[in-house]
C-alpha cells in the first residue's frame, strides 16, 4: 500500500466516523446502537474506499489502464516425499480397506470477457521488458517520452520509447528471472 | 478428456514402483549372460532408475526435477532382516525408505561402479547402482504388493492431480504367499488397482523373466497360448493406456487393441525395454 | 497499416518456477534496411537438455538479436541453424555442468519446434505475412472473430504427433530444414497474428470450434500477464488445456497509431 493510499484510508475512517457521529445527533439511539452505526460506517467506508483505491488507473500517457486483480505469482512446490511420507508402513495396515479420498472434481468457468475499463485495447501498447519479458516496470513520463524500468531484480532492465515509435526488440527470458 | 493423460511436473509428480523378485530361483543363469536372473533385474532397474534421473537433468546448475517419487520394494530374500519377506531393496543412505523422491534418488547411490552393458555388447560402464542383486527364500508377491500398496495408496491420496502410480512386477516364479492375509494374488492386485488419482487407476505391469531362450512375448492382447503362469499374470496386468501404447509402438511393438501390461520370458534389454516404455508417463515432450 | 502492437503472454507448466519455462517467444520491429517485423516462437523439449537456453536462442536469432537473422529461405534457415547450434554449444554457462549433465548434453541434446514469422510490404500494395514453422507451434491470422489462416494446418486432435523441429545435434538438420514449411497471407488493417506453442495452440484450435466469438474476444481482450495466466489456469483446471508451457504471442495491426500505454503493475 503505498503512503497515498494509507492516507486516503484513514482519511475515509475518519469521515466515515465523523459522519456516525453526526448521524447520531439526528436520532436518540442507546449507547450500543450507536457504537454499531460508528462502526459500521467506519468500516463501509474502509471498504468503499479499498475497492476505489485497487481498481489502479495511474495515468499514463493519455490513458488510465486496468488492473486485474494481481495474482500469486511464485508457484507452490509439491512438498517432496521425504518430508511427508512415514517410511515405515504398518505391517498389518489395511490400506486397501480405507476409504479412499474421492478424487476431486474440477468445475471450470467460461471464459470471462475482458474488462475494458476506460480504454480501448485494441488501441493500446502493452509495455513489456524488451531483455527479460516481464510486465513489472516502473515508468516516467516526459510528454512523448517514456523511460522505463524493469522492477524484475534479476534483471533491471532500463530503456526509452517515445509514443508512435515500434516497441524494441523483445526477447523473453525466463532464465534471468529465477 | 480421457485418462492416464496428465504429465508430470514438480506440483503432480509420478509414481513408479519397482517390485522385485528375489526368491531363490533368481539365481539362476538369464540365457547366454552367464549372469544370474538376479543380477540382470538390479542391472535393468538401475538402468532405469538412471534413466530416469537423466531425464529429469534438464539444465546446468540446475538440480534433477523432482519428476517421481520412486520406490523398489523387493520380494524373498531379505537384506537388512535376515529371512524371507518383503523390504525396500534401496541400499546405501537409502536403504529402508519407501518412495524416494528423484533428486534425492540422484543424489544417493549406493555405488558408482563398472556395470556390464545391459545388452550383452562388450562393454562395460561406470554407472550408478541404487540395487544389489540378492536371491533366497520364496516368492510372497502378496505381501509385496500389501507393502507397496500402503504407500502407493498414501502417495495417490497426497498427488490427486498427478499421473496414476506405475507399480511394475518382475518376477521369475510363482506366487507362495496366496492367499495372504485372507485375500489372493487377484485380490490384492485389485485392491492396488483401484487405487485412484483424478487421472486413473493405479497401473500393474507384470514382467516374467525366464533362465531359457525361449520366444518372448510382449503386452500380448490374448491369454491364448501362454505357458504358466502367462494366463495368470495376463489376468493380473493392466491394460496399456493409451500414451505408453504409443511409446511401444514407437519402440517398434506390435500392440494390438486390448494389450495388457505384460511381458513374458522376456530377455535382459528387452527388460529395460519394457521398463522404459512403462514408466514413461505421457509427455508433450516438447 | 504502419502500425504493430505486440505482447508476450507466457507460463510455465503449473508446478514449474518461472526459470523452467522451456518455450521461448520474441519480436522485433524492421530493422530499416528491408526487413519488416519478426516475430518467433518456439518450444524445448522437456526431456532435452538445455530446452530454455535453446529455445530462447532460436527466437532472439530469428529476430536479429543474436547474430544476422535468417532470410526465410531452407539455405540460409540451414546456415541460421547451424550457426546457433554453434552458439549453444560453446555456451560458457556449460563449464560448470556435472558429469549427468555433461552426459546428457552430449548423447540426447535438444530439440524445440519453431515458428517464425516476419510482416512484410506493410505500406504497400500488397501487406503480407510470411512464415516458417517446424513442427506444431501455430501461427493463427484471424480477422473479426474468424480465423482466416491457420499455419501449420493442424487439426485440435492431430497435436503432439508431429515430430519436426529444430535439433542441437549437426547429424539431422539438413533433413529436418527439408521438412520445414513455409506459408504466407495477405494482410488487412484490424487483423491479429497470434502465434501460440502447442498446447495454447491446441486449445484454440478446439475452442475455435465450440464458440470463436467468445475465444477471439478474449484473446483480444487480454492486456494483464495476469489475465492470460488466470485464463491458463482455467482451462487447464478444466482439463481443456494439457499442463504444458504455454506462450502466446499476440500482434496486432493498425494504421493508426496506438493511444494508450498500459503499464501493468
Amino acid at each position: 500500500m503505498t503512503t497515498r493510499n494509507a492516507i486516503v484510508l484513514a482519511l475515509t475512517a475518519v469521515c466515515a466516523a465523523v459522519g456516525g457521529l453526526i448521524g447520531l445527533q439526528t436520532w436518540d439511539l442507546d449507547f450500543w446502537r450507536s457504537v454499531t452505526v460508528v462502526v459500521v460506517g467506519a468500516l463501509l467506508g474502509v471498504l468503499l474506499a479499498f475497492g476505489v483505491l485497487t481498481t489502479d488507473r495511474r495515468p499514463v500517457t493519455r490513458t488510465h489502464h486496468p488492473t486485474p486483480a494481481v495474482a500469486e505469482r511464485e508457484p507452490v512446490f509439491a512438498q517432496a516425499a521425504s518430508s511427508s511420507e512415514p517410511e515405515t508402513k504398518p505391517a498389518n495396515r489395511t490400506w486397501w480397506a480405507e476409504a479412499p479420498a474421492p478424487p476431486a472434481t474440477t468445475t471450470a468457468t467460461k471464459p470471462q470477457e475482458p474488462l475494458r475499463q476506460g480504454y480501448d485495447v485494441d488501441r493500446a501498447v502493452v509495455a513489456q521488458c524488451p531483455r527479460c519479458g516481464d510486465f513489472r516496470l516502473d515508468l516516467k513520463q516526459d510528454g512523448e517520452s517514456c523511460a522505463f524500468h524493469c522492477r524484475n531484480p534479476n534483471c533491471g532492465h532500463r530503456w526509452e520509447w517515445r509514443a508512435g515509435t515500434p516497441w524494441p526488440t523483445t526477447v523473453v527470458r525466463r532464465n534471468l528471472t529465477g | 478428456m480421457e485418462n492416464y493423460r496428465q504429465s508430470v511436473s514438480r506440483a503432480d509428480p509420478g509414481c513408479v514402483v519397482i517390485l522385485l523378485d528375489r526368491s531363490d530361483s533368481m539365481k539362476l543363469a538369464w540365457g547366454r549372460t552367464g549372469a544370474s536372473l538376479a543380477d540382470g533385474a538390479a542391472l535393468a532397474v538401475n538402468n532405469i532408475l538412471l534413466d530416469m534421473c537423466i531425464k529429469a537433468t534438464t539444465e546446468v546448475n540446475a538440480p534433477v526435477r523432482h519428476y517421481f517419487d520412486v520406490g523398489i520394494f523387493s520380494y524373498g530374500a531379505r537384506v537388512g532382516e535376515a529371512g524371507e519377506g518383503v523390504e525396500s531393496a534401496f541400499g546405501g543412505a537409502l536403504a529402508g525408505r519407501g518412495l524416494v523422491p528423484l533428486p534425492e534418488l540422484a543424489e544417493h547411490p549406493m555405488a558408482v561402479r563398472e556395470e556390464p552393458s545391459i545388452d550383452l555388447m562388450p562393454v562395460s560402464a561406470r554407472m550408478p547402482v541404487w540395487v544389489d542383486p540378492v536371491h533366497g527364500h520364496r516368492t510372497p508377491m502378496c505381501q509385496a504388493i500389501a507393502v507397496a500398496g500402503a504407500h502407493v495408496f498414501d502417495w495417490a491420496a497426497a498427488h490427486p492431480d498427478s499421473f496414476p502410480p506405475i507399480v511394475v512386477n518382475i518376477t521369475d516364479g510363482m506366487v507362495t504367499d496366496s492367499p495372504y492375509d485372507g485375500a489372493t494374488l487377484q485380490d490384492w492386485a485389485r485392491r492396488l488397482t483401484s487405487i485412484e488419482t483424478n487421472d486413473g487407476a493405479t497401473l500393474f505391469f507384470n514382467v516374467f523373466l525366464s533362465p531359457f531362450e525361449v520366444t518372448e512375448i510382449v503386452f500380448p492382447s490374448d491369454p491364448g497360448g501362454l505357458p504358466p503362469p502367462g494366463p495368470d499374470l495376463f489376468a493380473l496386468s493392466s491394460p496399456l493406456p493409451r500414451p505408453m501404447v504409443d511409446n511401444a509402438r514407437v519402440d517398434g511393438y506390435d500392440v494390438r487393441p486390448g494389450a495388457r501390461g505384460l511381458a513374458f520370458n522376456v530377455g535382459r534389454s528387452t527388460l529395460l525395454r519394457v521398463l522404459q516404455i512403462g514408466t514413461r508417463v505421457p509427455d508433450r515432450v516438447r | 497499416m504502419s502500425h504493430t502492437r505486440q505482447v508476450l503472454f507466457y507460463a510455465p507448466k503449473h508446478g514449474n518456477t518461472e526459470a523452467e519455462w522451456e518455450d521461448g517467444a520474441a519480436a522485433a520491429p524492421a530493422d530499416g534496411a528491408g526487413r519488416g517485423p519478426r516475430f518467433a516462437v518456439a518450444d524445448g523439449a522437456t526431456q532435452g537438455f538445455g530446452s530454455a537456453r535453446w529455445a530462447q536462442q532460436l527466437v532472439a536469432g530469428f529476430v536479429g538479436d543474436q547474430g544476422t537473422a535468417p532470410e526465410l529461405t531452407a539455405d540460409a534457415l540451414h546456415r541460421w541453424a547451424a550457426d546457433m547450434q554453434d552458439r549453444w554449444r560453446d555456451d560458457p554457462r556449460l563449464a560448470g555442468a556435472t558429469d549427468l549433465q555433461r552426459l546428457k548434453q552430449a548423447t540426447v541434446g535438444s530439440f524445440a519446434t519453431f515458428l517464425g514469422c516476419e510482416l512484410r510490404d506493410l505500406t504497400g500494395p500488397r501487406p503480407r505475412w510470411t512464415a516458417v514453422a517446424l513442427g506444431d507451434a501455430v501461427l493463427f491470422h484471424v480477422r473479426g472473430h474468424r480465423v482466416v489462416a491457420q499455419f501449420p494446418p493442424i487439426p485440435a486432435d492431430e497435436f503432439g504427433s508431429n515430430p519436426d523441429g529444430l535439433p542441437t545435434g549437426a547429424a539431422g538438420l539438413a533433413e529436418m530444414i527439408g521438412r520445414a514449411s513455409f506459408a504466407e497471407g495477405d494482410l488487412a488493417d484490424g487483423d491479429l497474428l497470434y502465434l501460440a506453442t502447442d498446447a495454447f495452440a491446441q486449445w484454440v484450435a478446439a475452442a475455435d470450434l465450440r464458440d470463436r466469438r467468445a475465444l477471439w474476444t478474449t484473446l483480444a481482450g487480454l492486456d494483464h500477464p495476469e489475465a492470460f495466466r488466470a485464463l491458463v489456469a482455467d482451462r487447464r483446471a478444466a482439463r481443456e488445456m494439457v499442463n504444458d508451457d504455454v506462450t502466446l504471442l499476440r500482434v496486432r495491426l493498425d494504421r493508426r497509431p496506438a493511444e494508450h500505454l498500459v503499464v501493468c503493475l
